[in-house]
């Protein structure tokens, strides 16, 4: 089973399972909807910006354990992060996804680089690249619904 | 009876090992594996007959012609059509919709008529008419489905009415598996004087089709879900409605008389099918029908309501399971499309193909009907003629293990 566990590290399915920061705020600065319309999946992000930095993100939506997971977890890693901190991170975030053997230093992205085994699967990568679109899209505070098409 | 191990040792590709499991292929909805017999009448056509057709007086030129013009009475009799006229060789179902909306539609509709079609429809029996109508400002109307993806009936009379010029509908849905009563749809479109189009995509490669006993005046399937190769589909047609069409795309082979200043048409069907046509393609749905009707459509048909009966009683003891489409067998085809609790569809394609099993996950080119359904995505299991009950036995024990494989953290 070695090949699905690449994909699927435990804690990706630990945070499908009980997705962190999940669910509506009162109160968001930013916020974005993104769709992948080939396979239906859905998120939504909230996220309070002060002074430059992230200080509340929170999701919701429905998708398979990837692209929740992968929401749950950017969560995580971006609250307190500056504008251009976490745009940086999403950035290199999207290359390790796109990139077959990245060698670059994933130090940045934290416990996303588990995702990085995603590469070598082309028709999950959007499946992971939803989040990280639709991210950007509320920090830019974009109106249209990301599309992964 | 179907001997569908027997059948399967015919099918090179079922030998392949898929992460080191030997492959499963349950995703026949959207195209079947080839046998070894269809392989080679392309094999066999390139290295030995290889020529083009309705033009040389060489002997390859005319063995090939033969070939392709034999394919077309193969059509004919598999779908019982007396006239191997009514058949024009197209890409596939999507072209053969096309090819309808864009001459008859075009021709024949105007601001006050309406195409009717149902919620089932795969997008190539939805997108055409969504166009044509913009160009002919005429109406699309919907035959509503009830929540078990059966159709509701209940106001066709209403929906078919004196406005209604076209019925086009899907035989079986590839998103759910419903079989629909054409039969009497077809009934009902006649008594108003509509045309009736039957999109059998996913009923041509599973089971009997009887055009004369249907009487409808169009029907549409695809060469490549039925053993044939793809690029290669058929559409069949009331030949008069044939002769009064306009031309599809103009070129070469499809004109009588050419002049610098204008031209005329062949007869029905090389009208309809300009250019150089899919000469191999064609010789290879011929084997492929001919594989078929060696086996019998109804004992295909046999068949598959034995292990999609079998997989949907076992499926049906999966904790929390929700399956989509008609419970009857009678009204469901050998496909089963569903959900499984904890599991997303797409998670769940990936386990299965590390196991070896390929299977269809999202929308399955139904978008608007997996939603009405209440779904996002669902994952589809479709059998065919060398699908085993072992198969299916191995698919449950492998849906299970996904369920604790999610969520045992
Ligand atoms: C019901 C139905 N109609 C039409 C089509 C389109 O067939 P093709 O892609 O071969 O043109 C399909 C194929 O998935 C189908 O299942």
């Amino acid at each position: 089973m070695n090949d699905l566990d690449d994909i699927y590290q435990e804690l990706i399915i630990d945070h499908n399972r009980r997705p962190r920061n999940f669910g509506e705020p009162a109160k968001s600065t930013n916020r974005a909807k993104g769709h992948n319309p080939l396979c239906g999946d859905e998120v939504e992000f909230f996220i309070d910006i002060n002074e430059n930095k992230i200080i509340n993100i929170q999701f919701i939506g429905i998708g398979c354990a990837i692209s929740k997971g992968s929401a749950s977890m950017f969560t995580e890693i971006l609250i307190n992060k500056t504008i251009k901190n976490a745009l940086q991170i999403t950035a290199t975030f999207k290359k390790m996804i796109t990139t077959h053997n990245f060698t670059e230093d994933l130090h940045e992205l934290d416990d996303l680089s588990l995702l990085s085994g995603i590469s070598s699967y082309p028709a999950r990568v959007k499946c992971a690249i939803l989040s990280s679109h639709t991210i950007e899209s509320a920090i830019k505070n974009e109106q249209n619904i990301i599309s992964t098409e | 009876m179907i001997d569908s191990e027997k059948i399967a040792s015919d099918f090179p590709i079922l030998k392949r090992k898929i992460n080191n499991n030997n492959l499963i292929y349950f995703d026949n909805a959207a195209t079947s594996q080839k046998p070894i017999q269809v392989i080679e009448s392309i094999t066999n056509f390139y290295t030995s007959t290889n020529a083009n057709i309705h033009r040389g007086v060489h002997t390859l030129s005319m063995e090939a012609t033969n070939l392709y013009d034999r394919a077309k009475e193969r059509v004919a009799e598999f779908i019982n059509s007396t006239d191997s006229e009514s058949i024009i060789f197209t890409r596939g179902t999507t072209e053969s919709i096309n090819l309808v909306a864009e001459t008859w539609g075009r021709a024949n509709l105007d601001e006050n008529s309406e195409i009717v079609i149902t919620e089932l429809e795969h997008h190539s029996n939805i997108v055409p008419w969504q166009e044509l109508i913009k160009e002919t400002n005429s109406k699309l109307k919907y035959i509503p489905i009830n929540n078990d993806g059966t159709l509701d009936l209940s106001n066709l009379d209403q929906i078919i009415n004196s406005n209604t010029k076209l019925v086009s509908i899907t035989h079986v849905s590839n998103g759910i598996g419903t079989i629909n009563n054409i039969k009497n749809i077809i009934k009902q479109a006649k008594d108003v004087g509509a045309i009736t189009l039957i999109d059998a995509a996913q009923s041509a490669p599973h089971m009997p089709i009887d055009v004369n006993d249907l009487e409808c005046d169009f029907l549409a399937f695809s060469g490549h879900k039925l053993l044939a190769p793809t690029g290669i589909g058929v559409l069949y047609g009331n030949k008069k409605l044939l002769e009064e069409m306009p031309a599809y795309q103009k070129g070469g082979d499809m004109i009588l008389e050419v002049t610098y200043q204008k031209s005329s048409w062949a007869d029905v069907p090389f009208k309809f099918e300009a250019g150089t046509p899919n000469i191999a393609g064609a010789i290879g749905l011929k084997s492929a029908i001919e594989y078929l009707m060696n086996l019998s459509m109804a004992e295909i048909r046999n068949h598959e309501i034995e292990i999609t009966e079998y997989a949907y009683e076992q499926m049906m003891n999966i904790n929390g399971i929700e399956i989509l489409g008609p419970e009857n067998i009678d009204e469901r085809a050998g496909l089963i499309s569903f959900n499984i609790p904890g599991v997303h569809p797409h998670d769940l394609g990936t386990f299965l193909d590390s196991k070896g099993i390929a299977i269809r996950t999202g929308h399955h080119c139904a978008m608007p009907l997996i939603k009405k359904l209440g779904s996002h995505s669902s994952a589809r299991a479709s059998f065919y003629i060398y699908n085993t009950k072992k198969e299916i036995d191995k698919f449950i024990t492998e849906i299970n293990n996904s369920m604790k494989y999610f969520n045992h953290v």
